[in-house]
């Protein structure tokens, strides 16, 4: 059974190969698309000619399209992202240093909706026609039709403006708060690692509301998914055969109709993914969150490209990542991907 | 024999099943007896209401299904009454089933051997050291080669025989005293048919087991069965040892299902056809749902219908039984 | 045939009412998006700086924003934009990405490779992220907008229209109408296209939702659709900012009418896919 999972592994690495070539070319296109001269763009506004005509050689613009493409695979080789006009940063400093922010957010947003949706979907299978049913299915239905940017908006009007109970959204700690020192990046981690527990409810309380805006969205096809799947399969033979066999409600539910309704739940996250990371620039957006989202929208504001690039290029990878890890696990839950018959 | 109460005792069981159009009566005062050991085949056509009983009398109903009336006293308790959670602790245990399609009644993701495994520990009284090594032998008893290694298959790693074999073990794991089989060899090939039956018989025939075999193979529940309950459209129309009821099949359904049975000694040109098709089950039905059909019908079949006995042990529900 | 049609929708419209409200409600906003500008009270974009930020009132039922224009007029002008570019998004990525998903069904070979290679590369990519990048790679204009939530969209047709044009491949159907003298092109286009467009349909409606949210989320980060262009995403932006001192009909009204909006097209694509196949009733 080991070997089959190292096959399994390696079969879906494979696979994930060309979708990252993809990624590197596409953006590679994308931002050589961009209107007008790009040396002008990543020089920046206040640049003199000579100034963009020093940095057209320097990013190497002043080659022909396939010299640029491979100078530009010898510097993703090497892990660099080019140099960020407003802050002068490297953009592979500005990104790591800015990464975990959004990871956190991300990750408790995932973690608060999964936690929220499986069981509701669950709830509403066992319970079909059931009034507890029809107000999930309204509240999914309504869900999935949620403006993510404005459901932020709303939830800070009336958490913050009118109950006073959310703290202003301004990003990750109130500067009363000194930042924990850093082990994970993670501030809810680290200052839980570092016993101090007002920065730790500081921090959690400016993580709330982005987290739920975040949460909200991706809930609804969750449990949408969760309650469809688990009624195919509470109404299948082999469920039949279990009660039969009088096994425990609580087995049935869970060992046999949880387990099986889970497959088409993973299959979901990709896109649940998908929708997480490109919603991120948004409530990083509304909620002044120092991710890599905002500092690739003032970036873009600014008319300073090399960091959008960077942005969509770690995104992608990200996500190509992410859906190579749903891959596995649905292998590892499905014996029958991952054995030949 | 006939003294001894009887393990199964089915009276006057009626289901009905809430449909978009209509109320389906599904099955209507059905009633029949099962003794300790014996094998009892329940035929009849499709839609005829066979499975319905054997899932009604399991209580593993659909939830649009109603069971409306009637009582199954399994070794003296009525299985209608009693609560959801005492039914749960003798089902797998008291009285087991196995389905057809076996592929698909078998957990898809699950080794087989575990969930062998699972009603062990629920039922078997089993520890969780040793059941693995009962799984296993179960697996031996049902006759599947190198059990050992079969214990972590998955059901599509096997064949439909198989599977079926595996459904024998997960059902006869804790030794119940009936075993309900539902069509239990439809989808299977030929060989493999006999080959299960006989595998049946064998396990029956070694726990005293009695067997309730629903089928719509007349000519298997003649090989197999001690006697036969013939059903149409949600009634038990006739009830015969096996000899007699092909002896003297009583019930003008009985005799045509009799005479459209490929045997041996009859050609298949000889084998008539039953005219006409089940009736509509939903809204109101004549006391009589054969009526449609049969040749014989007068205007007093439409009264209430009564149980005749012309034999011992055989019943039949006409007013003019041949 | 049209008589037993007319029935089964009658029927499911009667058996789903929430259906045939979505349905009205989006008739309603089609109507709005084609009168708006003729309806609206005020004129959009005309400032009144004597009336700034005014809650709403009998005079401005949604209120004002910062420039004093009305918020009424605002949101329902912007409605026509905002449905117009969903469904040109929706068509042109329905239209090229079934052609490409048919032909590459029926053709195979290179085709198929091509399309799936294409395919598989958009959806490599978290789809708004790609939109942003288009967005901010071509420039912003509305057409911009457009064509990135078309690209974005294409695999979603390009797969469902392969997958059908496939099993009608397989099925014979290029091989018989081959052999009865029809050319491939004849026969992908008779015979097989029309038939791969149902399942879509359902598609396509679920799609304009999605596509609306997208444009709006594009305009809310300041891509594609700019001020002072009335469009719900945009509104709502403006309205971000006032919503911590209270103003909160600038960003409400807008944002009100996107969730409406989006949320008539999902029941309208839950609905069309009970008519259309109502084994895959949820």
């Amino acid at each position: 059974m080991r070997l089959s999972f190292i096959r399994l592994f390696s079969r879906r690495l494979a696979a994930a190969a060309p979708g990252l070539a993809g990624v590197v070319v596409v953006t590679f296109c994308l931002m050589r698309a961009l209107p007008g001269d790009p040396a002008a763009y990543f020089a920046g506004n206040a640049a003199t000619k000579e100034a963009i005509e020093q940095v057209r050689v320097k990013l190497g613009l002043d080659k022909s399209l396939p010299e640029q493409f491979v100078v530009y695979l010898r510097d993703l080789a090497r892990g660099n992202l080019g140099q960020s006009v407003t802050t002068g940063q490297p953009v592979r400093t500005e990104m790591l240093a800015r990464l975990p922010a959004s990871l956190e957010l991300t990750l408790t947003a995932l973690l608060l909706a999964v936690a929220i949706a499986l069981p509701a979907g669950v709830l509403a299978a066992t319970r079909p026609g059931s009034w507890v049913d029809q107000v999930i299915r309204v509240l999914t239905t309504a869900g999935v039709s949620l403006p993510t940017f404005f459901t932020g908006i709303l939830l800070v009007y009336i958490f913050y403006y009118l109950l006073g109970w959310a703290p202003s959204p301004t990003g990750r700690l109130d500067s009363l708060f000194p930042t924990p020192p850093r082990v994970t990046s993670f501030y809810l981690a680290d200052s839980l690692i570092a016993r101090d527990l007002e920065t730790f409810r500081a921090c959690l309380r400016q993580l709330a509301l982005p987290a739920v805006t975040m949460a909200l969205f991706v809930m609804a096809p969750l449990a949408r998914m969760t309650r469809a799947s688990m009624l195919g399969v509470l109404g299948s033979d082999f469920i039949r055969t279990a009660r039969a066999s009088g096994l425990s409600r609580r087995t049935v539910l869970w060992t046999y109709g949880f387990r099986n309704a889970m497959l088409p739940v993973v299959t979901t996250l990709g896109m649940i993914f998908s929708f997480m990371l490109g919603a991120n620039v948004l409530v990083e957006k509304v909620f002044a969150w120092p991710g890599i989202g905002s500092f690739a929208l003032e970036s873009l504001l600014a008319s300073d490209y090399a960091p959008v690039q960077g942005f969509i290029l770690i995104m992608a990878t990200l996500y190509v990542l992410l859906n190579l890890a749903i891959d596995i696990l649905y292998g590892l839950i499905d014996p029958r991907v991952r054995i030949e018959a | 024999m006939a003294a001894a109460a009887p393990l199964l005792s089915v009276e006057n069981l009626s289901v009905e099943f809430r449909t978009r159009d209509g109320v389906v009566k599904a099955l209507e005062r059905v009633s029949f007896e099962i003794r300790r050991g014996e094998t009892v085949g329940v035929v009849g056509e499709s839609g005829s209401g066979k499975s319905v009983t054997a899932f009604s009398i399991m209580r593993i109903l659909d939830p649009a299904a109603r069971i409306t009336g009637g009582r199954a006293f399994f070794d003296g308790v009525d299985l209608m009454a009693i609560r959801e959670s005492e039914l749960e602790s003798r089902r797998g245990r008291d009285l087991s089933m196995i389905f057809q399609n076996p592929r698909t009644a078998l957990n898809p993701i699950r080794q087989v051997g575990r969930q062998i495994g699972d009603v062990l520990l629920r039922h078997g009284g089993v520890g969780r050291g040793e059941v693995r090594s009962r799984a296993v032998e179960l697996l031996a008893h049902v006759q599947i080669p190198d059990p050992e290694r079969r214990y972590w298959a998955y059901p599509f790693e096997l064949s439909g025989g198989m599977c079926q074999r595996v459904m024998i073990a997960l059902a006869l794991a804790c030794g119940p005293a009936l075993l309900v089989a539902d069509e239990p060899t439809t989808g299977l090939d030929v060989t493999t048919q006999a080959a299960i039956m006989d595998l049946i018989d064998e396990l029956a025939q070694a726990k005293q087991m009695a067997t309730l075999l629903i089928t719509h193979d007349l000519g298997l529940a003649a090989e197999h069965c001690e006697r036969i309950v013939v059903m149409h459209a949600g009634h038990v129309v006739e009830s015969a040892p096996t000899a007699e009821l092909f002896a003297n099949p009583r019930h003008p359904y009985t005799a045509k299902l009799v005479a459209a049975t490929p045997r041996p000694g009859v050609a298949l040109d000889d084998l008539a056809a039953i005219p006409g098709g089940l009736p509509d089950l939903r809204g109101d039905l004549p006391a009589c749902r054969y009526s449609s059909r049969c040749e014989h019908y007068a205007s007093f079949c439409d009264d209430p219908l009564p149980v005749q006995e012309p034999a011992e042990g055989h019943t039949v529900a006409c007013w003019k039984p041949l | 045939m049209t008589a037993a049609a007319l029935r089964h929708a009658r029927y499911v419209v009667t058996e789903n009412p929430i259906t045939f409200v979505a349905f009205s409600m989006l008739l309603m906003l089609l109507l709005l998006a084609l009168l708006g500008p003729a309806l609206a009270p005020y004129d959009p974009l005309k400032s009144d700086t004597a009336n700034t930020l005014k809650p709403p009132s009998a005079r401005h039922w949604f209120g004002t924003d910062q420039l004093g224009r009305d918020m009424l007029s605002r949101v329902m002008v912007a409605t026509r934009l905002d449905m117009a570019i969903a469904f040109s998004a929706v068509a042109l990525s329905f239209a090229a990405g079934s052609l490409a998903g048919a032909c590459a069904g029926v053709f195979g070979g290179w085709t198929e490779r091509i399309v799936s290679r294409i395919s598989d590369t958009i959806m490599a990519f978290p789809l708004f992220v790609l939109a942003m990048g288009i967005v901010a790679a071509l420039g912003n204009s509305v057409f911009n907008v457009i064509l990135a939530t078309a690209i974005i969209n294409l695999p979603f047709y390009a797969r469902m229209a392969r997958a059908e044009a496939n099993v009608r491949r397989e099925a014979g159907f290029v091989e018989a109408a081959r052999l009865s003298g029809n050319g491939t092109m004849r026969v992908l286009a008779v015979h097989i296209y029309p038939n791969c467009l149902p399942p879509m349909m359902v598609q396509a409606s679920l799609n304009l939702g999605w596509a609306m949210l997208n444009a709006a989320g594009l305009a809310f980060i300041g891509l594609g659709v700019r001020p002072p262009t009335p469009e719900w995403g945009i509104l709502v932006a403006e309205g971000a900012s006032f919503i911590l001192s209270g103003e909160w009909w600038i960003a409400l009204f807008p944002g009100l009418a996107l969730m409406l909006a989006v949320f008539c097209f999902n029941l309208m694509g839950d609905g069309l896919r009970d008519l259309i196949d109502p084994r895959r009733r949820t």
